[in-house]
């Protein structure tokens, strides 16, 4: 078993539902019509990579609700933030939001319960100290699955067995006496699968009713099935247009937060990976600083909007 | 057009959340006008969104958390940038007096256009498996396949913009007497390289994705590939002209279409 520095350092024996290398995404990609993808949870990204010394470009794992079987072929320093899908090293459970040194033969699982046990999240972030390894495209290690593109080896998909991780060099010299360091719970987001956002509203009021705003602002929206890392479609009160005419509007740029309503009424909240143009009205976009809370959630959770007084 | 940039009031800045800024202008009262506006007009109204996006490009400060990207779209020009490193409201400041000097130095639709820099050609095989709805737009604009062909690959597009989908470019305009409205159901899978058209537009798919859009080719040059740079073929402000070729010719341009430069597999 190899112990050089930069070496091999993860065998993936099983990839999980989806788990993808992810950092802050790309800043110049939309003249190509990419999206700035990265992290969906860039509040726990940001964590992981802290925990365990990087910068915040470092790339971590961005483990989706069933994780990863993952063998370790080096000793490394790892972190796990975001929600808790139950992850275990050779059986024993892995405290959450702490930095823990892991052993060459170790095995990080995750069970076969999709995070059953969990409290809220779907999302949970493994850092490494260096960061994964993996191409810069574009000025990125994300993986952008829709076009193939970024991500493990550049190959735009999420982990599958077989797959080998590399970490990065490291530059600390003893990774043991790094370990047990804890991010500070007064730190974390609220997280919950009832959550609060504030957004802002526009830039497309003109084309609602005004009962619009007012049902967006007092009620429930529950998350559907069809939430990926390019959106989330909500349920609850219809958000009525003025006009059925008014229910497209000419293509305009989007944002990560961006709150679309199409003719059905019901919201879809662009994701990270999100087209980078639109053709339906916004009627308001979620404060960055919220959108990890609504990244975490999962179907059945629950949303509420409130409007941001700047 | 002109009448579109003549008067800051009739220009839009609105905030898109806390990290973007939307630039809007109106050409009408209404504020869907845009749906119905002529042709002529909203190809007008994309290429002043390219030009206002390409000028802001040129003149954005290099600096920490300014915006390093400007999305137009059909009558919009997207400005993101980022609030933890630069005030919103500078941006905004910033944003007004670039769009200022941007209405003092309008000079009307022929400048707008800009240089062409980059010509492409790209091969189709019209019709077939690959174009279900040759026939129906043929019928639609009271044409034969063949003259819906020789329209379509006699005129010169533009790139207007980019941004549906990775490598998507939306090429207009359209000959007079071709043209057709989307689907009023979209195909759940369109196959990459599918030439289309609609709303005056014409487009190819760069990957496998739903689409609204008629169906009338295939080419088999690629559109989009992620080890290129860039990873595109379209930019905005690029010429494409489409070519017929036959089912025998694929092969050889497949391979021929594999570099996504200008200039290269050309026939």
């Amino acid at each position: 078993m190899s112990t050089t520095p930069g070496g091999l350092t993860v065998e993936v024996l099983e990839g999980g539902l989806l788990t993808t290398l992810q950092d802050l995404g790309r800043s110049a990609g939309r003249r190509y019509g990419l999206p700035p993808g990265g992290a969906l949870d860039q509040a726990a990204h940001a964590a992981a990579n802290t925990l365990v010394q990087n910068s915040p470009d470092a790339a971590t794992l961005e483990i989706t609700l069933q994780g990863p079987r993952l063998l370790f072929h080096n000793p490394v320093l790892i972190a796990l933030t975001g929600a808790n899908l139950g992850p275990t090293l050779n059986e024993r459970p892995v405290p959450m939001w702490m930095s823990v040194f892991v052993r060459p033969g170790q095995i990080l699982d995750f069970g076969s319960g999709a995070g059953a046990n969990r409290e809220w999240g779907g999302r949970a972030y493994l850092g490494v100290h260096g960061g994964w390894a993996g191409p810069l495209v574009l000025g990125s290690r994300s993986t952008f699955l829709k076009a193939g593109l970024g991500g493990y080896e550049g190959l735009g998909r999420s982990l599958q067995a077989g797959d080998r991780l590399r970490a990065n060099a490291p530059h600390l010299r003893s990774l043991p006496s790094a370990a047990g360091r804890l991010f500070p719970p007064g730190q974390r987001l609220p997280y919950s699968r009832q959550v609060a956002v504030r957004v802002v509203p526009g830039p497309y009021q003109e084309h609602f009713r005004p009962e619009a705003y007012d049902a967006l602002f007092s009620s429930i929206y529950q998350v559907s099935d069809e939430f990926d890392r390019m959106g989330m479609r909500l349920r609850g009160p219809v958000l009525t247009h003025r006009g059925p005419d008014l229910a497209q509007i000419p293509a305009c740029g989007a944002v990560f937060g961006a709150i679309q309503v199409p003719a059905n009424g019901q919201p879809i909240v662009l994701m990270a990976d999100h087209q980078v143009t639109g053709g339906y009205p916004i009627i308001g976009t979620v404060l960055s600083v919220d959108l990890p809370l609504l990244a975490q959630l999962t179907p059945g959770d629950e949303v509420r909007m409130i409007l941001n007084q700047s | 057009m002109a009448q579109l940039l003549t008067s800051t009031g009739q220009i839009d800045l609105r905030p898109m959340g806390d990290r973007a800024w939307l630039v809007r202008w109106r050409a009408g009262e209404r504020d869907n006008q845009h749906l119905d506006l002529p042709s002529a007009v909203k190809y007008e109204q994309m290429l002043a969104a390219r030009w206002l996006a390409t000028r802001l490009q040129q003149a954005v400060p290099e600096k920490d958390g300014w915006p390093l990207e400007f999305v137009p779209g059909y009558d919009s020009v997207l400005v993101p940038f980022d609030p933890v490193r630069v005030p919103p409201a500078e941006v905004k400041n910033w944003l007004e007096g670039q769009i200022s000097l941007a209405l003092a130095a309008w000079q009307g639709s022929s400048q707008v256009e800009g240089p062409v820099t980059r010509r492409h050609r790209l091969p189709v095989l019209y019709g077939g498996a690959d174009g279900p709805d040759l026939e129906a737009v043929a019928l639609r604009n009271g044409l034969t396949p063949a003259e819906v062909i020789k329209l379509h690959t006699g005129t010169v597009y533009s790139v207007y913009l980019v941004g549906f989908a990775p490598g998507f470019a939306y090429l207009g305009a359209l000959p007079p007497g071709l043209d057709a409205p989307r689907l009023s159901s979209p195909r759940p899978r369109v196959k990459a390289g599918t030439v289309a058209l609609a709303a005056g537009l014409t487009g190819v798919y760069p990957l496998a994705m739903p689409g609204g859009w008629n169906l009338i080719g295939y080419t088999p040059f690629s559109l989009f590939d992620a080890a290129q740079e860039p990873p595109v073929r379209f930019l905005p402000g690029d010429s494409v002209q489409f070519y017929s070729v036959e089912a025998a010719a694929l092969p050889a341009l497949t391979l021929a279409g594999r570099s996504l430069a200008p200039g290269e597999g050309v026939e």
